[in-house]
């Protein structure tokens, strides 16, 4: 016993000191290959997708989501008798809370225990000493939702059905973590008939409004996401180590053309960990695109409805005090000289001043955003301020406060910064959370809506990454196709220089023509020094933008060079789209 | 039995002995699930029905378990806005709450029942188990296989729970088990307060609203009657085992901001003039202090305890803060010293008068702003064992009390037939442990000790 017991406080000991002190992250390692998960810091890094690529989805796209989010209840987008478009998936959508298959008592009996360890590490709000100064509740909760999803998924490297035990894991522990959303309720009146024919008005509990109609959604969502890995068994792709695809195509001329046809996407390039998608030689079968395309699109719809429930959660939090006092004093400090001059014209139009700040990297324009965001609430609590003193003054003190504009004018500005932030958001529709989210995710105290934020929020990104490598087969499947046309026309016809104009399909269509992804943005296709091995290959994204931008320069006429610039450093963080709106 | 308490009770640092406890407990666990499934049938074809029993047990045990832990993490705010308690006193409201639906019924001197003390075992257990998971990092010796040793640091349970938690998991189980033991008892029984006025037996406090007890005439044979001393004592060391430990626990709480905010300026308003006086005269007898004072109820004993608490706090923090700022006015100093030391052997002696008085404020402003969740747990379950270890105490003794009324009406049967009442063990305090003052008072001098 005694043995045992310092056997386990050591692997304890190891998880401790691997998660730099957060020993409360990892919770029973069931097995090695969740190593890559990174299970960063609580509500930081939360956002699993590709590093710094994200924004996935047009603008088009984005203006049908918000209306979507603009409505309190989810409208689901998709119709209920969807089968779902899965090769070799004929079983349909699994429900959340299935019979459990048969187990050895011995296995649930450790389940019990493994469940009374993690609720006690919930309980004890991360802090392993007891001393009660861990996180409260409800970022406990968030924080053990998105770290169960990143050791789970992780960044979902192919399209493949999950491992057993790690879906057995995922929906185990979710199930755990969302059955402390079973005991929240609310108190309505509801009228009661007496046996005497009289009414009376009793409270009776109600499972919260917000909850219950989110939280099946949220549920129906993670079945769909996950069925549809399911789905990818027997696919006519596969997956090879890029040292592999290199190590086959040295020396070997003809290999090489493939190769180079079959270059990953731009968003793929600086992943250089990522295996490698592999056709047969002509592509994908028509039948095949055709289901590829079917689950882009619905995962598409998954992450638009994610996002909406996300964005829903995040509005509906308390603005935290700490954020409002770290705030500058007033909206001019909080947007820098030119974006204040801008919104302070008398003429202001929002896409014109978006078109002239650097947006061209996520993080200008994450920065552009929080300090938009910043100063709409400057503003307005400028505008707060103003404003109760004339509602407890007298009357004059009232009309002076309508006539002088100095509470409007914050009024004005503040709405003037809410359209900038709107258009950015709409450009940007996949933009990383603000500073304004990350302080309500941390200050956030409601169990209930740290579940509805943590569990949309994973499935966002869990959709996305799912997209990600439908798109990277995609891109694959439209080079080797293109390629086999290019040995026909020789050089030119589509290469050269990106397609930028594209327009984007809607992706409310399912059946548009299974070649034009949107994502599919063949651009160099024809370039032969793009062999990179992993030993050459730079270990940061960084190197790989240069390098990359390095190829696109041998290519391209010098007039180009300006949009390549733009192009290149855009296109590898923000997925491309940007190029699309040039 | 109880020496082999009194060895676990002294052997705190022996850790084999706790952690063989707590693999015996361990075992329990399990052999009690595999219990539960062969009360149906031996037979060969309901093994299957057995294993099936098992399975759905440990389902409907698992979503307890999720809607209690669920609940807890709420903080018991269900509406989920996070305006509830802290985990720390959660867990110690389940554990009072768990504690009085499962004790509150144990009326009579009879083992529990089977469901009930099921439900106690199991629930305890999932609260319990949260201390699991309450580490601390100690250096270990670690030997490479190379034979070289190096110091790492490693992770164990907190000592302070590494300690008290086995302990009282064997208190409780001894308790459980003394009260298992008079299953079989034939000598006394009960009757119900119902029932008419000549069958009913003697009450020896006035708590109407028990069973009273009946005694064979002429009382108990010799050797029920040293069987039930001997259950006696038993209990009494569970009493005073975690009493100690609550004690203990309660020191080490830190005095909240919110009490030293309440309280009066000096130890003259604290305690008001009278008792001010009697403590500041220059010979004190802690004994006649108390003779002098109205302790005739539980009200007005635990108001004298708030009063020297109180004080205690006030004295000691205006030394400390004469500490730091000068050595001026040493001999005021000195004063506040030998005040402090009288107000708490007085507290002791308290103590030991009446064990079973109900919290200070102090005590219980320290359980509500404690966010030390391995010292809530700590100081829940000793508290509901002291409060069940105080009750099983007093039924016994009332058993002994109509014991002894038996005897004397047999001895004095032919000459008188006074009434109970007139006899000396009737309290007139209606506290009903205090006249068992001298089962303490060896006690005390332990507990100055440690």
């Amino acid at each position: 016993m005694a043995a045992a017991s310092v056997c386990s406080s050591e692997e304890d000991n190891n998880n401790i000191s691997s998660s730099s002190g957060r020993c409360c992250e990892e919770s029973y390692s069931v097995s090695a290959d969740i190593s890559e998960s990174e299970s960063s810091s609580g509500f930081s890094g939360c956002r699993y997708d590709d590093g710094a690529s994200s924004s996935s989805l047009k603008s088009s796209s984005f203006a049908a989501c918000h209306s979507v989010s603009g409505n309190d209840s989810i409208i689901f987008p998709l119709p209920t008798t969807f089968t779902f478009p899965l090769i070799g998936g004929n079983e349909g959508v699994r429900i959340w809370d299935k019979k459990k298959p048969h187990k050895q008592p011995d296995a649930d009996l450790s389940e019990i225990d493994m469940m009374k360890e993690k609720f006690a590490k919930l309980l004890l709000g991360e802090d392993m000493s007891g001393g009660g100064k861990g996180v409260c509740t409800a970022l406990a909760i968030s924080n053990a939702i998105t770290n169960l999803s990143a050791s789970v998924f992780g960044e979902l490297w192919r399209l493949e059905p999950l491992a057993p035990q790690k879906k057995a894991m995922w929906q185990r522990e979710m199930d755990w973590l969302l059955s402390v959303s079973d005991s929240i309720v609310d108190f309505v009146p509801s009228i009661q008939q007496s046996p005497d024919g009289g009414t009376y008005e009793v409270m009776e509990t109600k499972p919260r409004a917000d909850l219950s109609i989110n939280l099946p959604a949220l549920k129906k969502l993670d079945s769909m996401l996950i069925s549809m890995l399911d789905g990818f068994c027997n696919t006519e792709f596969w997956y090879v180590d890029r040292g592999v695809v290199l190590a086959e195509g040295d020396g070997c001329e003809a290999f090489q053309s493939r190769v180079c046809g079959g270059r990953p996407s731009i968003r793929q390039e600086d992943k250089w960990w990522l295996p490698y998608p592999k056709l047969p030689p002509n592509g994908l079968s028509e039948d095949a695109r055709k289901r590829l395309q079917q689950c882009r699109d619905c995962t598409n719809q998954i992450l638009k409805a994610a996002l909406a429930i996300n964005s829903n959660v995040l509005a509906e939090m308390e603005i935290p005090n700490a954020y409002l006092e770290s705030l500058p004093k007033n909206g001019k400090a909080c947007l820098g000289e030119i974006i204040y001059r801008y919104i302070t014209a008398e003429q202001f139009s929002p896409e014109c001043l978006l078109d002239c700040l650097d947006l061209s990297s996520e993080h200008h324009t994450l920065e552009v955003a929080n300090r938009v965001e910043g100063a709409i609430h400057a503003w307005k609590l400028k505008d707060g301020k103003t404003h109760p003193k004339a509602k407890h003054s007298s009357w004059s003190g009232k009309i002076k406060g309508l006539v002088a504009d100095g509470g409007d004018k914050n009024t004005y500005l503040a709405q003037r910064a809410e359209t900038l932030l709107h258009s950015l958001r709409l450009r940007f529709p996949g933009l990383p959370q603000t500073s304004l989210d990350m302080s309500k995710i941390q200050y956030n105290k409601d169990v209930g809506q740290s579940i509805l934020e943590s569990y949309s929020r994973v499935m966002e990104s869990l959709a996305f990454n799912i997209m990600a490598r439908i798109d990277d087969v995609m891109f694959v499947d439209d080079a080797t196709k293109r390629s086999e046309c290019l040995s026909t026309f020789k050089r030119g016809g589509l290469g050269g220089r990106p397609i930028q104009k594209r327009m984007s399909p809607s992706p409310f269509s399912i059946q548009h023509t299974p070649y034009s992804s949107p994502f599919a943005t063949p651009t160099f296709c024809s370039s032969p020094i793009l062999i990179r091995s992993p030993g050459r290959a730079p270990t940061t994204p960084i190197n790989g933008v240069i390098e990359a931008e390095c190829h696109k320069l041998e290519i391209v006429k010098p007039g180009d060079l300006d949009k390549l610039w733009t192009y290149a450093a855009a296109g590898n963080l923000n997925g491309g789209s940007v190029t699309e709106r040039d | 039995m109880v020496d082999d308490e009194e060895q676990t009770l002294e052997t705190h640092e022996d850790e084999e002995t706790m952690d063989a406890e707590q693999s015996t407990t361990d075992v329990e666990q399990s052999a009690e699930v595999k219990q539960e499934g062969s009360t149906s049938d031996s037979d060969k074809s309901t093994e299957q029905e057995k294993s099936a029993n098992i399975k759905e047990k440990l389902k409907t045990d698992m979503e307890q378990m999720k809607e209690k832990f669920s609940k807890l993490l709420l903080g018991e705010d269900m509406s989920g806005g996070g305006k509830g308690v802290s985990s720390a006193l959660a867990l110690s409201n389940a554990i009072t709450n768990l504690a009085a639906s499962v004790f509150g019924e144990q009326r009579k001197l009879e083992p529990m029942p089977e469901d009930r003390k099921m439900r106690w075992r199991k629930e305890v257990r999932w609260l319990l188990s949260v201390t699991d998971h309450i580490v601390e990092f100690v250096p270990y010796q670690h030997t490479a296989r190379d034979g070289s040793n190096m110091e790492i640091m490693i992770t164990k349970q907190r000592k302070d729970l590494l300690m008290n938690i086995p302990a009282l998991r064997k208190l409780d189980k001894m308790l459980t088990d003394c009260l298992d033991n008079f299953k079989d008892q034939k000598e006394f029984w009960y009757v119900s307060k119902d029932a008419n006025e000549s069958e009913k037996g003697v009450q020896r406090s006035d708590k109407w609203w028990l069973p009273t007890v009946k005694v064979p005439p002429g009382g108990l044979s010799e050797e029920s009657r040293k069987w039930m001393q001997k259950q006696k004592d038993c209990a009494n060391q569970v009493l005073k085992a975690s009493m100690a430990i609550n004690a203990e626990v309660l020191a080490e709480m830190e005095i909240p901001e919110n009490y030293i905010e309440d309280l009066p300026k000096n130890g003259r308003d604290s305690l008001g003039d009278t008792i001010y006086k009697s403590i500041t005269v220059e010979f004190f007898d802690p004994g006649q202090f108390l003779a002098t004072i109205d302790l005739s109820s539980e009200h007005k004993i635990l108001d004298l305890k708030n009063k020297m608490e109180a004080s205690i706090v006030i004295w000691k923090r205006k030394m400390h803060q004469k500490e730091s700022r000068s050595w001026g006015s040493s001999v005021k100093m000195e004063r506040r010293e030998l005040f402090e030391e009288r107000a708490e052997t007085i507290l002791i002696l308290l103590k030991q008068r009446f064990p079973g008085l109900p919290q200070s404020s102090l005590d219980i402003c320290k359980i509500e702003s404690n966010k030390d969740v391995g010292h809530a747990v700590l100081e829940s379950y000793s508290r509901v064992l002291e409060s069940l270890a105080n009750t099983v105490m007093n039924r016994i003794e009332d058993v002994l009390y109509a014991d002894e009324l038996a005897q004397d009406l047999a001895n004095k049967s032919p000459a008188s037939d006074h009434t109970p009442c007139q006899t000396p063990r009737h309290t007139p305090t209606g506290t009903p442990t205090s006249t068992t003052i001298s089962d303490f008072m060896g006690w005390g001098s332990d507990q100055g000790d440690s």
